[in-house]
Parts: structure tokens; sequence; C-alpha cells
């Protein structure tokens, strides 16, 4: 039989373990600017036959936070899920192009898929702590990576939890169920999860549209915070929040990119007559 | 037409009556029939007693002080017949193989009875051998007056009522004691279920729990492992009789090389092993299928190796199932007979060793009602053991099942 999933992974994981960021020879001027995250050239992305990705090209700012949108279908979560090589765990997905972060194509040979994915976060549409304690969430990664130290966990846990302002709500009983906790709570645990590894870039696919307004307004504040320290890149199907949280706003239609600027411009002069009429609510 | 329609509704239903009726009835019926034949059999000595009846032997070297008499405890009842001068107590009964036995049911704590020494010839030959309530007794021998020795008892074809007066008239000093310490304990298949049951688990739940996990995360989609997965559904359902032949031609000949000799309760464990592996493997599938996918794809988007998420995530998920399928494996086991007799053998053993033959409960009820004069009695009282502990199990798998439920809504 053939190499399984999990040599795969195994080889992926095992391979490369320290940070080789060698600078590939098809790096690009846009990739090796100080305050660029992700640099996307050409990107293609098919799913078996299906093609749900059409050259996309774009640059995701550092420091910043970039707001993905788009009718239902056009490929938003499918290009956040490459920022962190989730697709590979789709079977018949297949990858072209590439995405350069700082200076290397992440889907090359040489990249550690276990490495990216702790320094690029992802905090997914439906809370999904592990039915594990609160404190067993937060220092999960960590424990991963094989950090044994109480003390060293002890700090992340809290400063963790600090950062995903959910400490002060939790700080009495970090060994509680987490599965236990209000759908915001977790939504900000799985956040605070997501800082403990103090990644670059946290990626949020519609983090909040599960939540409740008061819930949803507490995340956005939490973003609005963390943009000073992480690069994040957000879903939303929500026109009102990507004005008011974004920096960069994309907008995708049936797989390609069809607009991306800065927030205000998108949503004040659209140059596209497409855009113009998604984010007036003309269809979608 | 109504009037069919009618009829027609009114015979299905008299259908379906009748046929949870026979069922039920039957049910109750087997219940009643197992209680009413154990139930009163059922005690300490049936439970963790010796299975073999032990035949003892022993002498008096002491004369008794014949001024001495003892009064009886006021626990004794009708048909205890006793000797205030020996201070001990018998009745005649039924014991549990249905031989008629002179049983004591009280020896007092300074009766001369609790002075025997062993005095067959042998390893044990002089040790104590005190004589407690429970044991037979087949005959006493005493000296009387003149010197004589004299035999009474139940071999004598003498009644307590009669050997007991004569023997309190006359004897000076007890001589020989002939005893038997009552067998029909069910302590030994008890024994050997749970070494076999330990055993078995001890084999087939790490294998089967990897098996289950190879099937989940890393077999590919293909024909060989729809194959593999098609023939573990197959050996689900093979009826466990040919696994017991499976046991000898296959298993034997291996675990001969280390050196078994037949039939034993390692030969047992590992047929009971390989029998239990297809359903194992089937329900440690399932419960790590029905952990979210959520779980797994967070924790590889946190850097986990999928090793990791493995055993970090998805297998503490699945505990509960995997916990009730162990269960319900050893419930199985404590039921199982046909692939045992083969194998592990019908040889009924009061001390159970791992490397030899020996009966579980299941074995022993087999071989109780095998015998020329089938005994229902004992027969019923471990079939009551086995529904209790079978019925325990299921309990426990419920509560489980029902605690993981509650905990997958909250
Ligand atoms: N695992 C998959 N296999 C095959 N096709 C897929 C898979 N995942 C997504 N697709 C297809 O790819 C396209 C883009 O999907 P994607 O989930 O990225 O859309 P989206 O923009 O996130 O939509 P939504 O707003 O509804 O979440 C869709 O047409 C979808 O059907
Ligand atoms: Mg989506």
């Amino acid at each position: 039989m053939s190499a399984s999933k999990l040599q795969k992974f195994m080889k992926r994981a095992g391979g490369t373990n320290k940070k080789t960021m060698a600078s590939s020879s098809g790096s690009s001027q846009a990739a090796q600017r100080e305050n660029v995250a992700f640099a996307i050239e050409d990107v293609n992305l098919f799913y078996g036959d299906f093609q749900a990705l059409k050259d996309i090209t774009l640059d995701i700012p550092a420091h910043q936070v970039t707001a993905f949108i788009g009718p239902s279908g056009c490929g938003k979560s499918t290009l956040l899920r490459c920022f962190n090589r989730m697709n590979d765990l789709i079977d018949n997905c297949r990858v072209e192009g590439a995405i350069y972060r700082n200076g290397v194509d992440i889907n090359g040979d040489a990249v550690d898929v276990v490495d990216l994915r702790t320094h690029v976060g992802m905090v997914f549409q439906q809370p999904n702590p592990f039915p594990k304690s609160i404190y067993d969430n937060v220092s999960y990664g960590l424990v991963c990576q094989g950090v044994r130290s109480k003390k060293v966990l002890d700090e992340a846990v809290e400063s963790s939890l600090k950062k995903a302002a959910l400490w002060e709500e939790v700080k009495d009983h970090l060994r509680r169920d987490a599965t236990q906790l209000s759908g915001g709570q977790q939504q900000r645990l799985c956040i605070a999860r997501a800082i403990a590894l103090q990644p670059d870039v946290i990626l949020m696919d519609e983090p909040t549209s599960a939540l409740d307004p008061i819930a949803t307004a507490r995340i956005e504040d939490l973003i609005t915070q963390l943009k000073e320290e992480y690069t994040i890149v957000i879903v939303t199907h929500s026109m009102s929040q990507a004005a008011r949280i974004s920096d960069k706003t994309a907008f995708f239609l049936l797989g390609d990119l069809i607009e991306f600027g800065a927030t205000d411009d998108i949503f004040q002069n659209p140059r596209d007559k497409r855009t113009e009429d998604y984010i007036t609510g003309k269809f979608g | 037409m109504t009037r069919i329609r009618k009829i027609k509704d009114i015979f299905m239903q008299s259908l379906t009556w009748v046929a949870s009726g026979i069922s039920a009835w039957v049910l109750v019926a087997i219940l009643v029939f197992i209680f009413s034949n154990g139930w009163k059999l059922l005690d300490r000595s049936v439970l963790f007693g010796d299975y073999h009846a032990k035949n003892i032997v022993s002498g008096f070297s002491d004369e008794h002080n014949a001024d001495l008499t003892f009064t009886p405890p006021d626990t004794l009842e009708d048909g205890d017949v006793v000797s205030t001068r020996f201070g001990f107590a018998v009745r005649d009964e039924i014991d549990k193989e249905k031989n008629h036995v002179h049983t004591l049911t009280w020896v007092d704590d300074h009766s001369p009875l609790l002075n025997g020494k062993i005095t067959t010839a042998g390893p044990t030959q002089g040790t104590p051998a005190p004589f407690k309530a429970g044991m037979n007794i087949n005959k006493f021998v005493y000296l009387d007056n003149s010197g004589e020795a004299i035999t009474v008892g139940r071999l004598k074809q003498q009644s307590p009522q009669e050997w007991i007066p004569l023997m309190d008239g006359n004897a000076k000093q007890i001589t020989e004691f002939h005893g038997k310490e009552p067998g029909g304990g069910m302590r030994g298949s008890l024994m050997a279920t749970l070494i076999l049951i330990g055993l078995s688990l001890l084999f087939s739940v790490p294998i089967g729990i990897f098996a289950a996990i190879y099937l989940y995360a890393i077999a590919k989609q293909n024909r060989l492992t729809t194959f593999v997965r098609s023939s573990i559904e197959l050996l689900a359902g093979v009826p466990s009789i040919i696994f017991s032949m499976m046991g000898i031609t296959l298993i034997f000949p291996i675990i001969k090389l280390f050196g078994a000799s037949g039939q034993s309760i390692i030969l047992g464990s590992l047929t009971m092993a390989v029998l239990l592996l297809p359903v194992l493997i089937r329900q440690t599938e399932e419960a790590l299928r029905s952990v979210p996918s959520s779980y797994a794809q967070a924790s590889l988007a946190l850097g986990a190796t999928q090793t990791e998420t493995l055993f970090r995530v998805v297998l503490p998920s699945a505990r509960n199932g995997i916990f009730s399928a162990c269960l319900l494996a050893v419930s199985r086991i404590i039921g199982e007979s046909a692939a045992l007799v083969f194998t592990m053998g019908t040889a009924i053993q009061d001390s159970p060793k791992i490397g030899s033959s020996a009966t579980s409960l299941a074995v022993q009820i087999y071989v109780l009602m095998g015998g020329e004069n089938p005994n229902f009695e004992l027969s019923s009282a471990i079939s009551i053991v086995i529904l209790i502990l079978v019925l325990a199990l299921n309990l426990t798998v419920k509560v489980v099942s029902a605690l993981s439920d509650k905990k997958g809504k909250a």
C-alpha cells in the first residue's frame, strides 16, 4: 500500500523541525517586504475537477485586519485554509501557485506543516473547544510542542486568557470543562488557545456567526485589540462587521478575486460593479 | 370492505399480542425456574467454596474430660442434634450434590473436635484439622469404658438421633473422625472466569483499539480496506464453536512452542481474544467516528501532529464508547461456552492455573448438566451469578452512554 495519510504527516512533521526558511528561488519582491504576512501569487485550487480558486494574487498585510467577503461558495474559507494548509486534510484537494510567508512558499517541500500551524493559528466558525478543562484547552498546543514546565504553562494560560479577554470570567475555575462555557466564552477560549502558541497570524472563519450580538461585539473588540500584535484574516458574511473591524477587504465571487483594497475604499467607492451590488445587498 | 378491514385489523393486533405474550411468558418462566432452583442454594459456601469435596481423617490423642458439658447456642434449629458431651451439633440433610450427609451446624469453641490432627499419610499428616460448622461427618471412632473401639455415624446407617446419644453416653475418648469438607462451590470457576476475562481483554483490547485506529485514521479508502472491513463484519457473525476449532488447530501449535501442553486457560483466552476482536474493532471504530471532526481539526490547526491528535483528543473523547465495548466484551466472555469447551477444557478446578485446564462459570454449567445426573440446582445457582454479572455490566454500559450523551449535549 502506498504512503498513508499519517505517514505523510509524520514525514512532514519530522523532516524539518527547525524553521527552514531558506529563501526559495521563486520568491518575489512582494514576498520579502516587511509588512506582508502572506504574498499569494497565482493560486489555483481544485477539489477534484472543480476549481474553487482562480488565479488569486494578493498580499495580506501584516498587523492589520484583512476581511474576506463574498457570497456563499465563492471560496473564502478555501483560501483561508490555504494559509495554514488545512486543505491538506481534504483528500482530493490540489493547490497550484505559491503562497509566500517570510519569503518561503508554504506549499514547498521544505516547509514543516506542523510548524507552520503553530505560527498561523485558526479560529473556526463553530466554537470547538476540546472536551477538556479550560486550562488543558489553552495549554494544548504548547503541551504538544513538548512544554512540560508547569510554570511556563501557567503563565501562558494566564496571559493568553487575558489577551482573549476571558481571564476575569474563568480564572477561578480553570479546571472546569470547557464545553460548559457559553458560546461566546467558548469562542474567546478558542482564540486564547490559538494565541497561546504566540502565532504571527490568526485566521478566523466567520468567528461570530454562531454568536449573539453581545458576544459578537466582544469578539470584535478583541479583534481590534489583537491586531496590534497579530495579523488577522477574517471571513465574514456581515458587511457591517467587515466595515467596522477590517483595514483591508477582499471581495470574492465564484472563485475569483474581484476587488481588493482598503476597507473604506471598497465600501465607499467600489471600483467594480459586482462589488457594489454585493455590498449594497443586491445579491448574495 | 370496512368489515374486512376491521377483521384484518383485529387479527393483526391479536397476533402482536400473542407474540409478545409468548416471549414475555418464556422469559419469565426461565427466570422463575432458575431462581426457584438456585436461589436457596446460593450462599457463601457455593460462591466461595471448593467444587471438589475433600475427605479428612483425623485423630485425637488427648482424653476428654468427662465432667465437662457444653450448652448449645439458641440459634440451633429443629433437626439439629446436639452432643452436650463433645460440644457440637449435627443435622441430617441433602447436600448440593444430592447426597445424604450429616452436617456439623455448631462446634463449641472448647470442643475437642477442634483439636484433631490429620492422620492420613502424606505431607499434611500431623497438621491441625479443626472441624468447623459446615463440614460433613461420615463416622466417628471412639473408645468405650472397656477400651473397645466403636464406630458410629452415617456410614453405619445411623441417624444423628441414634449415634449422638450413643457416643455421648459411652465414649471415653474419640480416636478418629472421618469427615468431608463439602464441595459443590463455584469459587474455582469464578476465579478461572476472572483470569479468562483479564487475559482475553489483555490480548484483544490493545489490538482491537489499534486496528480500529488504523481503519479510522490511516487506512486509505481502497479495495483492501473494504476487504478488511467486510472480513471483520463476517468474522463477527461466525459461530463461536468454529473459533473453538480454530483455537485448537491454529493457536495451540503456536503456544505449544512456548511450552503449553494442551487445553488451558491461556489457550481459551487467546481464542476468546480472537473471537472478541471483530466486535471490539467495529465498536471502537464507531466510537472514534462519533467524535466530532471539529475536535481533530482544532487540534491539527494548533500544530499537533496526526498522532498527537489521535491520542490526545480523538481517543480520549471516544473513551466512553471504547469502555462500553470492553464491558460488552466482558459479558460475552462470561456467557461464552462453545468457544471454551475444546480450548479451555471441561475439568472443574478449585485452584485454576493459567497453564492448565479449567472451567469458566458457563462451562461449569455445561459440565454439571452434561453428566448422568444433571445438577439443576447448582447450575441454576451459577446461572443466577452469571445473570447478575451480565445485568450489572449492561446497566453500567447504559449509565456510561447516558452520561456521555448528557455531556455531548451540554
Ligand atoms: N471538501 C470539499 N470538496 C469539494 N468541494 C468543496 C469542498 N469544500 C468546498 N468545496 C467547494 O468549493 C467552493 C468554495 O467553498 P468555500 O467553503 O471556500 O466557500 P465559502 O466562500 O467559504 O462559502 P461560505 O460563505 O458558505 O462559507 C464551493 O463551491 C464548495 O462547494
Ligand atoms: Mg466558508
